[in-house]
């Protein structure tokens, strides 16, 4: 494994990546309306993933970007044509189902063959197909297993070869690492990275978990209640959380009540707790009155009591997790605070002790209407 | 399933759920083996014992044990032919419910759920009127002046009734319909155990609906599949009302040829082997469909 993973394999997808646009696509179930006016434009090559908690239609939105479901109303475009009624096969789309959906009563490589004899390759070139694929996700050993001879993350590299195999413009995948367990998760988002990068594949993965959407993706887009919240870098996401959703979906957040003072010049937000908190700026949303600020816990910091604009908690528990260790404190009025730093970057505190806190970076606390 | 043959018919189903047992077997823990004793006193008082005293009857003699009925039902040129037609009967029957049923049970899978609330009704409806109601509408539509004939002569498509009553491949059709629901319920439970997912990749991959139909819903739905045929064919090869009403008195099968060497004959130790006979050719033909379908569903099992 080492080894293969040191040689540079070219890459055996050669179709060309496409562009994916969604303009005003809505679902709607019955009464329910599952996907509520989504666009969003995809670039050629471009990893993204489309995250959000289950029943916020992400899943949906995929299986119409695959061609499975025909949108109430709005539009799919793939490389600047339309493709509505259009199947799967025609778009050009290679999926990846949350169970791997391989046909169980085949063989790995009767599975990576399925497509191709379906397009009616010549025996010889399937042939050549199937090898070169299964050598590409490290599985020619297992050609002649069924499916339930595999591991999960065996599966998953047949259903991606697959899917690779009749050289799809976009790659779909659909909770790719949901049935896998935490070890093999990591090797497979590692290879998952690398077969992404040699193909240079437009991907868009649904995922529930932020890790894996944060760590894969170039671009995310963030689902909640069938509204697309924020479509943006994982840096973005992260930092300057557009929505109050957002914030406390993607990551931990702090989430503080308060009044927002001023309109103009630095922030300054007089917090249900006590202390007034002053910032750079109030965004995204800057008008005077109720708003909530959100902090990070690794945005607070351990201060002292002299320090400008410190407020004083208490500490209420301390679990270490590894690298870095969790507070559990209480502002003045009991308002619960989480707090986390690295082991050692500060000085520890202990269960009922009073400690001052600090904003580390004040730019990096969205305000939201409350 | 009418008498004389029913302990064949008894033991023919265990066969068939064993085939229809899904790709992921429960593995059953013995904790409280006690709560099958009754189903075992059922077992040993109703069917085991039963077999026992027609083997016994079967084999004695004045003398003592004897297997004369045996020799005579293998070399006397008319019990073998009968069992003969008998089970060829239950495989024709099978076959034609199988061609009926499979499209039956696609379309009901495929149907919306309100149409499948009418659709079970309409597929489960003959298990709920009797056999004997159920062969008399089959007399009533292939009469001579049965709904048939009267159509065909009445249209001048043919001048006078054709014969459809008391011939064989009526009868198949007859009793097809008749066991229809043993055929399409396995069926319906293989295709709805088959994940949605797997069309999906197939139509994905650029299969067309006939290429996933072929390569993927009906390999997959083959345990369904074996134990419909099982179930019908059993069913079939028993069915002593339908064979001999729709069949009449020239289609001599098994059932009808135990109840006269029994009944009509008397000749209760040749009736007894004749019984037997039918039970372990059924019981064969079952096992042989058995081996075959898993044979041809290995990979399915875990």
């Amino acid at each position: 494994m080492l080894a293969d993973a040191a040689l540079p394999s070219p890459s055996p997808v050669r179709a060309r990546s496409a562009s994916v646009e969604l303009t005003s696509v809505s679902h709607r179930f019955g009464p329910a309306t599952v996907i509520d006016d989504v666009s969003l434009a995809i670039a050629p090559g471009e990893f993204i993933a489309f995250l959000g908690p289950s029943g916020c239609g992400k899943t949906t939105l995929l299986r119409i970007v695959a061609g499975f479901i025909t949108p109430s109303s709005g539009e799919v475009r793939m490389s600047g044509a339309a493709v509505g009624g259009l199947g799967p096969a025609e778009r050009g789309v290679g999926i990846v189902f949350q169970n791997y959906a391989l046909f169980p009563h085949m063989t790995v490589a009767r599975n990576v063959d399925y497509g191709l004899r379906a397009r009616g390759w010549p025996r010889a070139r399937r042939d050549a197909r199937v090898r070169e694929m299964l050598g590409f996700v490290r599985m020619s050993a297992f050609a002649d297993r069924y499916p339930r001879q595999l591991s999960g993350g065996q599966q998953q590299r047949v259903a991606l070869a697959r899917a690779l195999a009749v050289d799809p413009s976009i790659l779909l995948l659909d909770e790719p690492f949901g049935a896998l367990d935490k070890n093999l998760r990591l090797d497979m988002q590692i290879e998952l990275e690398r077969i992404h990068r040699d193909a240079g594949l437009t991907t868009i993965m649904v995922t529930h978990d932020q890790e894996e959407a944060l760590a894969l993706a170039d671009r995310i887009a963030v689902f909640d209640a069938g509204r697309l919240e924020q479509f943006g870098t994982p840096q973005e996401i992260y930092d300057r959380p557009a929505t109050r959703f957002v914030s406390s979906f993607v990551g931990h957040t702090n989430l503080l009540p308060g009044r927002l003072l001023n309109s103009r010049g630095e922030a300054r937000i007089a917090t249900d707790a006590g202390p007034v908190l002053v910032l750079p700026q109030a965004r995204p949303c800057g008008r005077p009155g109720r708003v909530l600020v959100a902090i990070r816990p690794e945005n607070l910091r351990l201060a002292t009591s002299g320090e400008a604009s410190a407020f004083a908690a208490v500490v209420r528990a301390v679990m270490p997790l590894g690298p870095t260790i969790a507070y559990d404190l209480a502002l003045a009025d009991g308002t619960p605070l989480k707090l986390l730093h690295m082991r050692g970057a500060a000085p520890g505190a202990t269960p009922g002790a009073q400690v001052h806190l600090q904003i580390a970076d004040p730019t990096h606390c969205p305000v939201y209407i409350d | 399933m009418p008498g004389p043959s029913g302990s064949a018919a008894v033991a023919a189903p265990a066969a068939a759920a064993a085939a229809a047992t899904p790709r992921r077997r429960l593995r059953v823990r013995l904790g409280r083996p006690w709560l099958a004793l009754p189903l075992l006193a059922f077992f040993l008082v109703f069917v085991a014992l039963p077999v026992l005293v027609l083997v016994a009857v079967g084999i004695s003699g004045p003398d003592g044990l004897t297997l004369v009925h045996v020799h005579r039902f293998l070399t006397d040129g008319l019990s073998l032919p009968v069992l003969g037609r008998t089970l060829m009967l239950g495989l024709a029957t099978a076959a034609v419910a199988l061609v009926l049923g499979y499209p039956l049970a696609l379309l009901f899978v495929s149907a919306s759920p309100r149409l499948q609330r009418l659709l079970i009704l309409l597929i489960v409806l003959p298990l709920l009127t009797s056999a004997v109601v159920r062969t008399f509408a089959w007399v009533v539509i292939l009469g001579r002046q049965g709904l048939v004939n009267e159509t065909l002569t009445g249209l001048g498509l043919v001048g006078g009734p054709v014969a459809l009553l008391y011939t064989e491949p009526m009868l198949i059709l007859t009793l097809a319909q008749i066991e229809l629901p043993l055929m399409t319920l396995p069926i319906i439970s293989a295709l709805s155990a088959i994940d949605p997912r797997l069309t999906e990749a197939s139509a994905a991959l650029g299969a067309g609906r006939w290429r996933t139909l072929l390569l993927v819903v009906v390999p997959l739905s083959l345990p369904g599949v074996i134990a419909g045929v099982l179930l019908v064919f059993a069913a079939a090869c028993g069915a002593l009302v339908t064979q001999s009403i729709v069949g009449g008195g020239r289609l001599l099968f098994m059932p009808m040829y135990i109840y006269q060497q029994g009944m009509q004959g008397q000749n209760w130790p040749f009736a007894a082997t004749i019984s037997l006979m039918l039970l372990i050719s059924v019981l064969a033909v079952v096992a042989l469909l058995n081996m075959a379908g898993r044979l041809a569903t290995r990979h399915l099992h875990v």
